[in-house]
């Protein structure tokens, strides 16, 4: 049987009846959106997510490490490895014994310091890795500042013994 | 809506509704001192943990949420009444599980930022978490795709059932993937907690007052619902009468 | 943007919106109350 109003204005369902059809269509809509974006995620996954890094003892030997294309490599930065000059970075990443030299046009942000993991993104040159973009990766551990910590030599000693 | 109005308390407070909205404000306010001002900054992330102490919480109850969803939904199922009111429990848990994962993706963007040195990459707990968010964006928009309400309640609890199988997905993405996010520091698989002691009162404490918050909104969203589904019935039920009223044969 | 006003965005980022939402949530709880019965709300 149809319950649908015949006359707008009839007692308190109208005003419902019209909201809920509206809901309906936004719902749709929403929907919609939803699956597009559920796609674009998904292939992001499958693209880019899956092993998100190659480590540093793996450039030209494991699959889909291959040196001629395009990287994302993971290493410590060796300590005292930094140098800054003309806006250029130069540091060595390491990880299992094996060493990379990269070469990042800029000051890296975030918490990029030595002794700490990070993902250099770009393409290895001359054995030379020229990145664009630097991705610190901090562990999961989480140690107070200056509770009973001698000093920051100490600091930085167990920061990289930490992370090795 | 006047100004008036809001003095009045809402028809869907309680004496349990007040109580835990108490308890959340103090919390927040407890939570804040402790993870802006009393504990002291990391080593080597510095200040920015202390987007750890919103993050972390935000990110373990919109999991609870969606569990919460799938338990209900189960419930609804599995009951020989159907309770719609176990449905609309559902639906407002997902509702606040979604607002708490959005908190959890823009919260972790900004300290990405500020750690990582960028807001936003596709690395697999990302990718994981957004594509969890946008699952249940989805289960909401089910749920308003009209229909009588027990149409509704059983399309979005079968929903329901499969998004959950997405949250151990998201949680162990961190160790089934290479990625750029940290592992877990306290929900570890041996149990060997890498934190400090203030630092992880104060995370477990917001995890708590979350909680609290949690409750407190899905409270008073579920009895919302409540009303907005007993509009819908009364509305059915005038057209109902007016159609007797008419001599119309049912 | 410095360091510090990242950390207190993520803060009031993390509960302006809940507020947002209960505040909405009560708003809809006062315009729909007229049009029920106390039967309809059980928790009274």
């Amino acid at each position: 049987m149809d319950l649908s109003p015949r006359e707008p204005g009839v007692g308190a369902a109208p005003p419902v009846r019209s909201s809920t059809a509206r809901r309906r269509w936004v719902s749709i809509g929403i929907l919609a959106a939803v699956i597009v974006a559920g796609g674009v995620v998904v292939t992001q996954f499958l693209s880019s997510a899956i092993d998100y890094y190659c480590n540093v003892d793996e450039v030209g030997e494991r699959d889909g490490c291959e040196a001629d294309r395009r990287l994302r490599v993971q290493g410590t930065v060796e300590q005292g490895s930094i140098k800054q000059a003309a806006g250029t970075t130069t540091f060595l990443i390491s990880f299992n014994a094996k060493n990379l030299d990269v070469r990042y046009d800029g000051d890296p942000g975030g918490i990029f310091q030595e002794c700490i993991p990070v993902v250099a993104h770009g393409r290895l040159v001359n054995d030379v890795f020229l990145s664009d973009r630097i991705e610190v990766k901090h562990s999961n551990t989480y140690v107070a500042k200056n509770e009973d910590r001698m000093d920051e030599a100490e600091a930085a000693a167990d920061a990289c013994s930490r992370v090795g | 809506m006047s100004n008036a109005q809001t003095s009045v308390p809402p028809p869907t407070r309680t004496a349990t509704t007040r109580n835990l909205g108490l308890i959340a404000i103090l919390g927040s306010v407890v939570l804040a001192l402790l993870g802006l001002f009393f504990t002291a900054e990391d080593v080597v992330q510095g200040s920015s943990v202390r987007i750890m102490y919103v993050h972390v919480p935000t990110a373990w109850v919109a999991y609870l949420a969606f569990v919460f969803t799938a338990v209900c939904s189960a419930g609804y199922l599995r009951g020989k009444k159907h309770s719609l009111n176990l449905d609309r429990l559902a639906g407002a848990s997902a509702e606040v599980g979604v607002i708490f994962m959005g908190l959890t993706l823009v919260t972790g963007s900004l300290w990405g930022r500020l750690s990582w040195g960028t807001y936003w990459d596709w690395d697999p707990r990302l990718t994981t978490t957004v594509f969890l968010f946008v699952t249940y964006v989805g289960y909401l928009a089910v749920r308003g795709l009209g229909g009588t309400q027990q149409q509704r309640a059983k399309r979005s609890a079968i929903v329901a059932l499969f998004a959950v199988i997405e949250i151990p997905l998201v949680h162990f993405s961190v160790l089934l993937w290479r990625s750029l996010h940290q592992e877990a520091t306290v929900l570890r698989p041996n149990g060997d907690v890498r934190m400090d002691g203030l630092m992880l009162f104060s995370l477990v404490f917001g995890v708590a007052v979350f909680t609290v918050i949690f409750a407190w909104l899905v409270l008073h969203r579920n009895r919302v619902l409540a009303l907005v589904d007993a509009v819908e019935m009364r509305g059915i039920d005038a057209a109902l009468a007016a159609r007797h009223a008419e001599g119309v044969p049912t | 943007m410095k360091h510090a006003d990242f950390i207190v965005i993520s803060w009031v980022l993390s509960f302006l919106p809940i507020a947002f939402y209960a505040w909405r949530n009560a708003r809809r709880a006062r315009q729909l109350d007229p049009l029920v019965e106390k039967s309809d709300k059980p928790w009274t």
